[in-house]
C-alpha cells in the first residue's frame, strides 16, 4: 500500500471514529450545558443500550429498526430514572458538585458490573455483513458503506439538534434554562420538565452510538469508563454548550488518534488524546468554542 | 494469624493512600481518580531502584520526589479550574498511566510487571511479618496526626477556604493555584510512600495493581469515611479492606466474585453519597 492510500485510510478511520466520539459526547454535553450536570453514568447507558439492541436483534429476533427502538426505550427509561432518583433528588437535598459527581461515578460502576454479572465480561457484537465491504474494491481504500452511514447519520443528528435547539419552543426553553435558571423559572418555565426532556433526549441519542459500537468493534462493559472519558474530553475540548465545538473536537481527536498510529504503536492512543486535552486546557481552558466564564 | 496480619497491613497501606487522597478531596475540594497513579509511581520506583541495589528508604524517598514533581506538571493546567475539568484530567491521567505501564516494556516490564522485590528494611533492620504490620499501622497513625495538624495550620485553612469559596480566597490575595499545587504534590508524595510499602509487601507489582479500579476504591474509602475528616478515611480503609473477606462466605464462583465485589463497591458509593453524604464520620452541617 502506498503512502497516499495509507493516509486516506487513516483519515477515513479517524473521521468515522471521531464522529462516534462526537455522538456520545453530545448527550453528555447537553446535560452539562443545561443543568451543570456531569453525567458520568452516561457511559453505562451506552453499554445498556448496546446490550438492549443485541438482545432485541440476536435473542428476540426483532428486525434492525425494532432493535433500535428497543435500545432507545431502554436508554431513555434508564436516563430518566437516573435523572430523577439520583440527580434531582440529590439536588433537592442540597448536594454539591462533588456529591453529584460521586453518585454519577458510583452509578457508572454499578451498572457496568451489573451488566458483567448478568451477561459476562466478554461483550457482544453483531455482524454488518455487506456494509463492511469496500466501496472501491481492489483500490486499497478501506472506505465502506458502514463508515459513510455512520458519518452521515452523525451529521444529520447534529444539524437536526442544532435546528431543534434554535427554533423549536422546547429548544428555546432549553436555552432559557441553560442561560439563567432563576429567570427561566420566574417566567413560568418548568425547569423540571425541561431538564427531564433533555435527559430523555440525551439518553435517546445514545442508541445510535451504541449501535455503531455493536456493529463495529462490539459493546464491552469494561469500555464504559473509556467511552465516557472520551465523551467528556471531547465535550471539554469543544467548549461547554457548543454543538459545533463538540463535533469538531470529536473529529480532531478521532483523526489525531488514527494518524498517530502512523508514528507509534496503537497502544499509545490514549497518550495522544491526553496530550491534546492538556494543550487545550493550558491555552484555552474554556474549550475551542466555549465562552469564557 | 498470618491472614489477619495480612489484612491489617493491607488496611494500613490503603489507609495511608486514602489519607493522601483526602488532602485533595476533603481539604482542597478536588475530586481525583488518579490517586493510584502516584501510588504506582512509588511502587515502580521502589521496584526499579531495588533492582539497582538502592536501599528501600532511598528508593522510597526518590519515588515520593518523582510523584510530587510529576503530579505538579500534570496538574498545572488543571488547577485553574475545578470540578469536572479536574476530575476528567485525573481519569485521563489514570488511563494514560495504565497504558504507560503496559507498553513501556523496557522499563516497567509490561504486563509481566516486576517481581522479586525484597521486604522493606530500615537501615538494614528487617521487620518480619508482625513487625511490618505494626510499622505500617504506626505510620498510618503518624500520617493521620500530621495531616490533622496540617489542616489546622494557615495553609490547611487556606485549602479549606478554597474548597468552600475559591473566588473569596482569591479575592483576599491568596495564591489559589499555588496552594492547590502544593496540596497535590504533598498528596502525591504520601501516596507514593504508600505505594513503596505496597511494592515491598506484595513483592510483585504489575499494571493491574494500579488501574482505575484501585483509584475508585481509594475514592470510595474517602467518601465512605467522610471527606475532610481524615479520621474517617483511615477507619473506612480498615472496614473496606475487611469487608471483601465477608463476601468470601457467599457461595460465589471465582468468575463472579470479582465483578460482584466491584458491584458492591459501586453500590456502596451510591448509597453512602445518597443517604449519608457527609460519610460515616462527617458532621451533618458543613
Amino acid at each position: 500500500m502506498d503512502q497516499a492510500t495509507l493516509l486516506v485510510n487513516l483519515l477515513t478511520d479517524g473521521i468515522s471514529t471521531g464522529a462516534l466520539y462526537a455522538l456520545v459526547a453530545i448527550g453528555f454535553s447537553l446535560l452539562w450545558w443545561l443543568a451543570d450536570l456531569i453525567h458520568l453514568a452516561h457511559g453505562a447507558v451506552v453499554i445498556a443500550a448496546g446490550y438492549a439492541g443485541y438482545v432485541a436483534i440476536a435473542v428476540l429476533g426483532l428486525p434492525f429498526w425494532g432493535g433500535i427502538c428497543f435500545a432507545i426505550v431502554v436508554a431513555v427509561v434508564l436516563g430518566l430514572l437516573i435523572q430523577q432518583f439520583a440527580y434531582q433528588n440529590m439536588i433537592k437535598r442540597g448536594a454539591g458538585e462533588m456529591g453529584l459527581l460521586t453518585i454519577s461515578l458510583g452509578l457508572l460502576i454499578s451498572l457496568e458490573y451489573l451488566v458483567i454479572l448478568v451477561f459476562g465480561p466478554e461483550g457482544v457484537r453483531l455482524d454488518a455483513f455487506q456494509l463492511r465491504s469496500p466501496v472501491f474494491p481492489g483500490s486499497g481504500y478501506i472506505l465502506d458503506s458502514f463508515s459513510l452511514i455512520v458519518v452521515s447519520s452523525v451529521l444529520i443528528i447534529f444539524v437536526a439538534l442544532f435546528l431543534f435547539i434554535k427554533y423549536s419552543d422546547t429548544g428555546k426553553r432549553m436555552r432559557a434554562v441553560a442561560e439563567n435558571v432563576e429567570l427561566a423559572r420566574a417566567l413560568g418555565i418548568s425547569t423540571w420538565t425541561v431538564t427531564m426532556t433533555v435527559a430523555a433526549l440525551s439518553a435517546a441519542l445514545v442508541a445510535p452510538a451504541s449501535f455503531v459500537y455493536l456493529f463495529d468493534r462490539g459493546v464491552e462493559p469494561h469500555d464504559a469508563m473509556h467511552i465516557i472519558l472520551m465523551a467528556a474530553i471531547v465535550a471539554i475540548m469543544g467548549g461547554r454548550g457548543s454543538l459545533s465545538g463538540a463535533l469538531l473536537a470529536g473529529l480532531i481527536v478521532g483523526v489525531a488518534e488514527s494518524v498517530m498510529v502512523w508514528f507509534f504503536a496503537a497502544g499509545w492512543r490514549e497518550v495522544m488524546t491526553f496530550r491534546l486535552l492538556y494543550v487545550v486546557l493550558l491555552f484555552r481552558p474554556q474549550g475551542l468554542f466555549g465562552k469564557s466564564r | 494469624m498470618d491472614y489477619v496480619l495480612h489484612l491489617i497491613t493491607t488496611a494500613a497501606i490503603f489507609g495511608i493512600l486514602a489519607l493522601s487522597l483526602d488532602i485533595l478531596v476533603g481539604l482542597a475540594g478536588l475530586m481525583s481518580l488518579a490517586a493510584t497513579v502516584f501510588f504506582g509511581i512509588g511502587a515502580y520506583s521502589t521496584g526499579l531502584l531495588m533492582q539497582q541495589g538502592y536501599s528501600p528508604l532511598s528508593a522510597q524517598l526518590f519515588g515520593m520526589l518523582v510523584a510530587a514533581v510529576v503530579s505538579m506538571i500534570i496538574a498545572f493546567p488543571a488547577v485553574r479550574v475545578k470540578g469536572i475539568y479536574f476530575l476528567i484530567v485525573t481519569i485521563a491521567v489514570q488511563m494514560v498511566f495504565t497504558v504507560l505501564l503496559q507498553n513501556w516494556r523496557d522499563v516497567t516490564g509490561g504486563d509481566a510487571g516486576i517481581s522479586g522485590i525484597t521486604p522493606y528494611a530500615l537501615f538494614g533492620y528487617e521487620f518480619g511479618r508482625t513487625g511490618f504490620a505494626l510499622f505500617t499501622v504506626a505510620l498510618a497513625v503518624l500520617t493521620l496526626i500530621f495531616l490533622l495538624r496540617l489542616a489546622a495550620t494557615p495553609f490547611g485553612q487556606l485549602l479549606q477556604a478554597i474548597r468552600d469559596d475559591e473566588l473569596g480566597a482569591a479575592s483576599l490575595g491568596k495564591n489559589v493555584a499555588r496552594a492547590k499545587l502544593v496540596a497535590i504534590a504533598l498528596s502525591s508524595a504520601i501516596a507514593a510512600a504508600a505505594g513503596s510499602f505496597f511494592a515491598h509487601y506484595s513483592a510483585y507489582i504489575d499494571p493491574l495493581s494500579f488501574d482505575i479500579g484501585v483509584s475508585i476504591f481509594a475514592l470510595l474509602i474517602v467518601m465512605f469515611g467522610g471527606a475532610g475528616t481524615l479520621v474517617g478515611p483511615l477507619v473506612a480503609a480498615v472496614i473496606l479492606c475487611f469487608l471483601p473477606e465477608l463476601l468470601k462466605f457467599l457461595p460465589l464462583s471465582p468468575t463472579t466474585a470479582a465483578p460482584a465485589r466491584q458491584l458492591v463497591y459501586g453500590l456502596l458509593l451510591v448509597l453512602v453519597v445518597y443517604f449519608r453524604p457527609q460519610g460515616l464520620f462527617g458532621s451533618a452541617h458543613r
